[in-house]
């Protein structure tokens, strides 16, 4: 996902050919690669006093979650005068007032320890836990990194904190729409709370899991378009694939992208996609080095010139865990610096040209000025109707919203708009043509509303109970907190399978929470 | 010391020295010892008693200097005087036992030179007897060149000698006595003072010795508290008030000591006082004890008896507030809360004020301004809920009384009472009741919608449509200016009375024609009312939720503050008196903050998106402060209540999602993907599109109002320009006969008017105006004349209101009032002549103004016709639109003829039209002004705050106000620089 400034210089400068021979670099080392009990062991036999034994004592106390303990170490004037100690300390203040008082749970079963700066967010913890421990196997499998014992992950209200306990300009993060971000040897992620509409939380926590793996495997050496091209590839890899897993393909937005010249070079991205100037150059960048990843590593095996070899992500890691640069790694492990790979996939994915939704704003040629106003206009009555069909739901119009609504089904692979017609129509009872409207063909993106309209369209043509609860667990994948999603799959159909017991637990957890949060009945707010 | 001092050697041979007739070392030294040392030792107690007495003498002489090295010096010599004959004796004794060294101590007197021989010998033959083989000498021979050699001395002399020396140390024994004893009667006290000044400890001798008679100790109270000197002549315990002057007098009992005044910290000299006595002077800074000293280098020697002096220290004012610590609901007070003090000080009183306080803004008023005399205040003040600061406070106002006092010592003090706590209103209650009460109205134009959907192919229903209508729109009117509640803003009163009216229409012609097509028109018109409160609900509550969050930054930096103080006093002694009060104190500002946040945060959650979801963050941060504060952790109760106030100074959402699409898509800014943000902008700004389009017809129409009021000014410069002055030539004498009778007239008039609404003051303006008249008839100056006339003609009504009170008055008045019409009337006729003749000759260049009115025509037609579409304006508004267009399409017509005069009448009717509609349209409901939840009017008898001169602002916007009334208004455009002079010089 996406990376913030890199501020510690100590963490760049990491590398593991100095082991054994400086303390504090081997100290550096071990917590940059998350060995936190290696790095505690060695400076505690450094001289505490020393600036540059405590800045690592903060880094290492900041790693572990201790925000206070890191603000202790990092304070003392001596320490501020090292290089990037500054900017590191307002990042610890940041934490230190952010998760004061925060709530900290310990999943035991996932050895996942999270902390919740809402405590009504706690409800999440085992899922999270579960998310965690199914992606740190894909991880292992695909990377070769193992990662060490518990996960920490942080979940914070809002892209203010997000920003103020990574360093992260808040501006960019709106900008960019940022939702997670990993650093120092955690997860900081969104609550779903935050976006009215919730997000795909649960593939953004996969996603920066694999950023941590990545720093840990290579000593931090990534650059950024492995970073962020192997974190898309890994993020949905914990789970089973959804239909609108490659509903968008990076390589026709990638494609797109460069036809506008709005793609960058690979190795100009800059320090994190969150700080381009636009969501639209974000997705552009996200979908480049996407496409580039799968490229070289053996998902795209067959097309002229990509690598075939599934295992050659986990050996380009390896190569930079030995301190190899970018173009030696890539050199070592698949016969290519970048540039030669560049000059490979370049031409290849300009030709992966494909029909996008013009609501991305991607296309190619130009539309007339009269023809954009009159789309526009279109959108406009449309969008009117949705809201006007909302409201008449909401007031119990069945018939009245429908007629607003149904005209909208040429739109219904947006999934806002999809949602709403298939409510109505469940309202109107007629579950079957909900279902037919709320079909994963042609989706075009997955929003948790939908989801669970799905999901009580299923329920209610008596479809496969796993099928329902599928339906459910991406609701909630999504937005945990909807009475309808959480209290769906807390009152699974009675044919169901039995949940495991922390799931059962969560799934109440979540249904309780929502009820709590007494929102407006749907299209009544 | 009795023992005789003789050598105890026995013979070397063996042989008792007493009963061989040679001499040996062994009898010689005991001649010696006896005769010449024995007799000395004998005065040994004389010298010892003569040293002694000198040395104590000489040592406390000595150590009165009060230096260290002084005292350990007489110490020392004190220790040799008592130790040092028995230490020498002691080694006297050890040297008898060695007779060749008794032997030698003889020399001075039997001569060195025959002693060391005798002694040599002595030796040798001692040698020769203890060797082996006798060195090859004869023993025998030896011992007799030794006694021989002893035998040569003169032991006889030793005894003269001996007695000699013992009368010396009788003489020196007894000189030293008598000098010990003269030194002792001459000034016996100096002798006690230096043993005192040797035994001192800590610098202070421990024997006391009065140093001044008649002591009188006179406290000089401070200026400031205005009381008489108190005075002492005994050592008595005695209270000074806190920098008081403490002057001591008296006379030495001797004279050469350096007398001191000292109290525990610090001592002042004695000086004389030039009469025989001594003086010094103190302040009394501490409770201590005073006493007079004498000072000897590092010691002291005080005075056995002193003063135990009590200091009074000028305590802060205790105020008192009636009913403080008490918190009030504002909205429960009766309008006024009145605030009842009593001050009290301990010397007297300077200056009270009341202290309000709103979040981190304080603001001072003073109650009273004292002469530092009274010692007791009693007051009180009534603070109106109309107060500006209360009535804009939105979160918990602190008002408490504060005292100084005069203290010009350590400075003036200030007390202060305990705090009232005026609640207000939940915050953003109003507001949050507001949006309710909007989305209801929303609400019901949805259940008409539906019910105008449900037989829209074959309408059936449009009579009862059309009464549920009328209902609907009439209680959306009446929301719109229900004054009780929160004003909705004018432009969204503006729309919703449009869309309203268009709504009206559509039925109207359904009703003529009840057909799906009609029907059809009347859904949209409504579909339109619903979009619009809905847009208008969204943004107005996103707006609120901003505001509110805004307001509660103060309260939770307040709370945090709050919360550093509980930290402060948790740390207080138990055993502090005040700790307890001070705890409760500080934790209730912390429970009063938390209330407000509390109650903000669930304001704000009923507020729509925004604001549930910076609710649902107060609500969280609230938790988080709570947890904190129930394990006494105050740093991070702080910190969580910090982390809120950041938080809520970027009233943001939690999430967002850049913008900047291309406008095609759906949804609420959501994203996608983490990652992958292609969601749409926020569409919830600052302002609906509704209110934005009606906002863009409000800027039409003003610029409309100016670029016709430009138009008008254009068609008077014509006309000015084509006046020919000509026309009054020969006028001049007429005229001056005319504006002579004009002030025969007046002139039973009074001249001088008072400021007083009096007959004679209406009466004198009357004449002023008249007169004026009069001037500008001479100087032909017809315009001007006219107006002045039309004006006295009015000065001369409102004297006749009061002409009553004397009689013959008001007959007088309507002399003058015809006389001042029939002057009028002949320059009316005057001008009417002039006007005619430029009206023909600018015929030309006033049809060319002709088009310009025809199109600023057009324009207001097109104005009114472009909003039904985007923004339809309320039915008065849209009348007067089209009624200022017709009057300036008649005014062109007008134009075309050269008709000058009837044209500028036309345009400044349409251009009246034009301004009242503008005026409708700001008049549409003005936001929020001053009413909040009060909604209450100030009372004209309550006291009015005057912003002070440095608060530019103020002034700087009644400027403007009065250019832009003045210069604006309806006032003739031909007057209008000539207007925004006066303006200009009323407000410089």
């Amino acid at each position: 996902m996406k990376r913030a400034l890199a501020l510690a210089a100590a963490l760049l400068v990491a590398t593991p050919s100095s082991a054994g021979l400086d303390p504090l670099q081997d100290a550096s080392d071990a917590i940059t690669t998350m060995e936190l009990d290696k790095a505690q062991g060695i400076l505690s036999k450094l001289d505490a006093n020393d600036p540059k034994v405590a800045y690592q004592l903060g880094l290492l106390a900041f790693y572990k979650g201790d925000c206070d303990e890191a603000n202790k170490q990092l304070s003392p004037q001596k320490v501020q005068t090292l290089k990037g100690a500054e900017g590191l300390l307002e990042i610890v203040r940041g934490c230190v007032r952010a998760t004061a008082s925060a709530v900290t749970v310990t999943d035991e079963v996932h050895h996942v320890v999270v902390r919740f700066q809402d405590e009504a967010d706690a409800a999440l913890a085992s899922i999270i836990g579960e998310t965690v421990d199914k992606q740190r196997e894909v991880l292992k499998k695909d990377l070769g990194v193992e990662m060490p014992l518990p996960t920490r992950v942080e979940i914070v209200r809002d892209q203010f904190t997000l920003a103020a306990m990574t360093g992260l300009p808040h501006k960019a993060a709106q900008t960019t729409g940022t939702v997670g971000i990993a650093k120092f040897g955690r997860v900081v992620v969104l609550s779903p709370r935050a976006p009215e509409l919730g997000y795909d939380w649960r593939d953004a926590i996969a996603h920066e899991l694999t950023h941590l793996a990545l720093a840990r495997g290579t000593y931090d050496r990534a650059p950024l378009w492995l970073q962020e091209g192997v974190a898309k590839r890994e993020e949905a890899k914990w789970r089973a694939a959804l239909p609108t897993d490659e509903a968008l393909s990076p390589d026709a937005i990638a494609a797109a992208g460069i036809a506008k010249k709005i793609a960058l070079p690979l190795d100009k991205l800059g320090p994190s996609i969150a700080l381009l100037p636009s969501p639209q150059q974000a997705m552009v960048a996200y979908a480049e080095v996407q496409s580039f990843v799968r490229f070289i590593s053996g998902d795209r095996a067959g097309e002229p010139g990509a690598v075939t070899d599934k295992d050659m992500l986990a050996k380009i890691v390896k190569a930079y865990g030995r301190g190899l640069d970018t173009d030696k790694a890539l050199l070592e492990s698949t016969g290519k610096d970048l540039a030669g790979w560049d000059a490979v996939w370049r031409p290849w994915v300009e030709k992966r040209t494909a029909k996008l939704p013009e609501t991305l704003g991607l296309d190619v040629v130009e539309m007339p000025k009269e023809a954009m106003k009159a789309k526009q206009k279109a959108y406009r009555e449309a969008n009117r109707a949705l809201r006007i069909g909302e409201l008449l739901l909401g007031r119990d119009h069945v018939a009245a919203a429908r007629e607003k609504l149904d005209p909208l089904a040429s739109h219904a692979g947006e999934p806002l708009v999809g949602a709403w017609i298939g409510r109505a129509r469940l309202a109107a009872g007629d579950a079957a043509s909900a279902l037919a409207i709320l079909d994963t063909k042609g989706l075009m993106g997955d929003v948790g509303l939908w989801w669970s309209a799905r999901a009580d369209a299923l329920r209610a043509t008596g479809a496969a109970p796993a099928e329902v609860v599928g339906a459910y667990l991406v609701a909630i994948g999504h937005d945990p907190f909807s009475v309808e999603g959480a209290c769906g799959l807390s009152d699974p159909p009675a044919s169901a399978p039995a949940f495991d017991g922390w799931l059962d637990a969560a799934a109440k957890g979540l249904c309780a929470t929502a009820k709590a949060r007494q929102l407006p009945k749907m299209g009544q707010d | 010391m009795s023992a005789e001092l003789r050598p105890e050697h026995p013979s070397e041979s063996g042989v008792p020295a007493q009963k061989s007739t040679a001499p040996t070392v062994e009898s010689v030294a005991a001649r010696v010892g006896n005769d010449l040392w024995q007799p000395l030792f004998r005065e040994r107690i004389r010298v010892v008693v003569g040293l002694i007495g000198a040395t104590i003498v000489g040592g406390a002489h000595l150590a009165r200097i009060g230096t260290t090295p002084a005292r350990a010096l007489a110490g020392a010599l004190l220790v040799i005087a008592v130790f040092g004959p028995a230490v020498l004796e002691a080694v006297v004794r050890r040297r008898v036992k060695h007779a060749p060294a008794v032997l030698r101590s003889a020399s001075s007197v039997l001569g060195e030179l025959e002693v060391k021989r005798a002694l040599d010998h002595a030796s040798l033959a001692d040698r020769i007897a203890t060797s082996s083989d006798h060195e090859g000498v004869s023993p025998a021979l030896a011992r007799l060149h030794a006694a021989r050699a002893l035998g040569k001395l003169d032991l006889a002399r030793l005894a003269p000698e001996g007695e000699r020396k013992a009368g010396q140390a009788r003489t020196i024994a007894l000189l030293l006595l008598v000098a010990a004893a003269i030194v002792l009667a001459v000034a016996p006290l100096r002798f006690v003072e230096g043993v005192d000044v040797a035994m001192a400890r800590n610098g202070v001798a421990p024997l006391p010795i009065a140093w001044i008679d008649e002591p009188e100790l006179t406290v000089h109270p401070p200026n400031y508290l205005h009381t008489t000197d108190r005075r002492f002549r005994d050592y008595v315990p005695l209270k000074a008030d806190r920098g008081a002057v403490i002057v001591v007098r008296g006379i030495p009992r001797r004279s050469g000591r350096t007398l001191v005044l000292a109290d525990d910290k610090k001592e002042v000299p004695f000086l004389d006082d030039g009469s025989g006595g001594v003086v010094a002077r103190i302040d009394a800074s501490i409770s201590a004890h005073l006493r007079i000293r004498a000072r000897f280098g590092n010691v002291v020697i005080e005075e056995p008896l002193g003063w135990d002096v009590t200091v009074i220290p000028d305590e802060p004012p205790r105020v008192e507030l009636e009913g403080a610590p008490a918190e009030i609901e504002i909205a429960k007070s009766d309008g006024s809360i009145p605030l009842r003090y009593d001050a009290y000080d301990d010397h007297g009183l300077r200056e009270i004020h009341l202290v309000i306080r709103v979040g981190t803004h304080e603001e001072r008023r003073v109650l009273a301004k004292l002469d530092g005399d009274p010692k007791h205040d009693r007051g009180g003040y009534v603070l109106r809920t109309t107060d500006p600061l209360i009535q804009k406070a939105r979160t918990p106002v602190r008002v408490r009384v504060e005292a100084r006092d005069n203290d010009p010592i350590t400075g003036p003090k200030w007390g202060k009472s305990a705090e009232l706590t005026l609640i207000p209103p939940v915050i953003g209650a109003a507001e949050a009741n507001r949006y309710e009460l909007l989305r209801k109205q929303r609400d019901v134009f949805v259940d008409l919608l539906a019910a105008a959907m449900t037989d829209a192919k074959a309408p059936t229903t449009t009579s009862k449509l059309s009464k549920e209508f009328d209902e609907a729109a009439e209680n959306l009117e009446g929301f719109l200016s229900d004054a009780r509640s929160l004003k909705i803003p004018r432009r969204i009163g503006m729309i919703m009375r449009g869309r309203l009216r268009k709504v009206r229409e559509a039925i109207a012609a359904e009703t003529k024609s009840p057909t799906a097509a009609t029907r059809k028109t009347t859904v949209e018109a409504l579909e339109n009312v619903v979009i619009r409160l809905d847009e208008a609900m969204r943004a107005l509550g996103h707006r609120d939720a901003i505001n509110i969050a805004k307001l509660l930054v103060d309260v939770a930096d307040d709370g945090a503050d709050g919360v550093q103080g509980m930290s402060q006093v948790h740390k207080l002694d138990a055993q502090d008196p005040t700790a307890k009060a001070r705890k409760e104190e500080a934790k209730n500002r912390v429970d009063v903050d938390v209330r407000a946040l509390d109650g903000g945060g669930a304001s704000m959650r009923r507020l729509g998106e925004l604001g549930r979801d910076l609710g649902e963050i107060v609500e969280n941060d609230l938790r988080r402060h709570g947890r904190a504060l129930k394990d006494s952790d105050f740093f991070h109760g702080e910190l969580a209540l910090r982390d809120l106030a950041a938080r809520l100074r970027e009233p943001v959402p939690s999430f967002s999602s850049g913008g900047g699409g291309s406008g095609l898509g759906f949804g609420h800014g959501n994203p996608s993907s983490p990652g992958d943000p292609t969601g749409d902008p926020d569409e919830i700004g600052d302002e609906s599109e509704g209110e934005s389009q009606a906002g863009n017809v409000e800027q039409k129409v003003d610029e409309l109002v100016k670029e016709h009021g430009g138009a008008i000014g254009e068609v008077e410069d014509h006309l000015r320009a084509a006046e020919d002055p000509k026309l009054l030539e020969g006028l001049e004498e007429e005229a001056k006969r005319r504006a002579e009778r004009l002030r025969k007239s007046v002139a039973s008039l009074p001249k001088i008017a008072g400021l007083k609404k009096t007959l004679e003051a209406s009466e004198a303006a009357a004449r002023e105006k008249v007169e004026g008249m009069a001037e500008s008839m001479e100087k032909l100056q017809l315009g001007d004349a006219k107006e002045r006339g039309e004006s006295a003609l009015k000065a001369i009504e409102e004297a006749r209101d009061s002409a009553w009170l004397v009689p013959g008055t008001d007959e007088r008045l309507q002399d003058i009032a015809k006389e001042v019409q029939k002057q009028l009337d002949w320059i009316d006729d005057i001008l009417k002549k002039i006007h005619k003749d430029a009206a023909e000759k600018a015929k030309p260049k006033l049809q060319g103004v002709a088009p310009r009115e025809q199109g600023l025509g057009e324009k207001t037609e097109d104005l009114g016709k472009k909003s039904e579409q985007d923004s339809p304006l309320p039915g008065p508004v849209k009348d007067l639109l089209d009624q200022a267009a017709k009057k300036m399409k008649d005014a062109a017509d007008a134009l075309k003829k050269g008709e000058g005069d009837k044209a500028v009448e036309l345009q400044k009717d349409a251009q009246r039209l034009l301004e009242k509609a503008r005026d409708a349209m700001r008049s549409e409901g003005e936001p929020q002004q001053g009413g909040g939840e009060n909604g209450k009017q100030i009372n004209p008898d309550d006291k009015v705050d005057i912003p002070p001169a440095d608060e530019h602002k103020g002034p700087e916007d009644l400027r403007k106000r009065v250019l832009q009334g003045l210069g604006t208004g309806s006032t003739s455009p031909r007057l209008k620089d000539a207007v925004k002079r006066y303006a200009d010089g009323l407000v410089k």
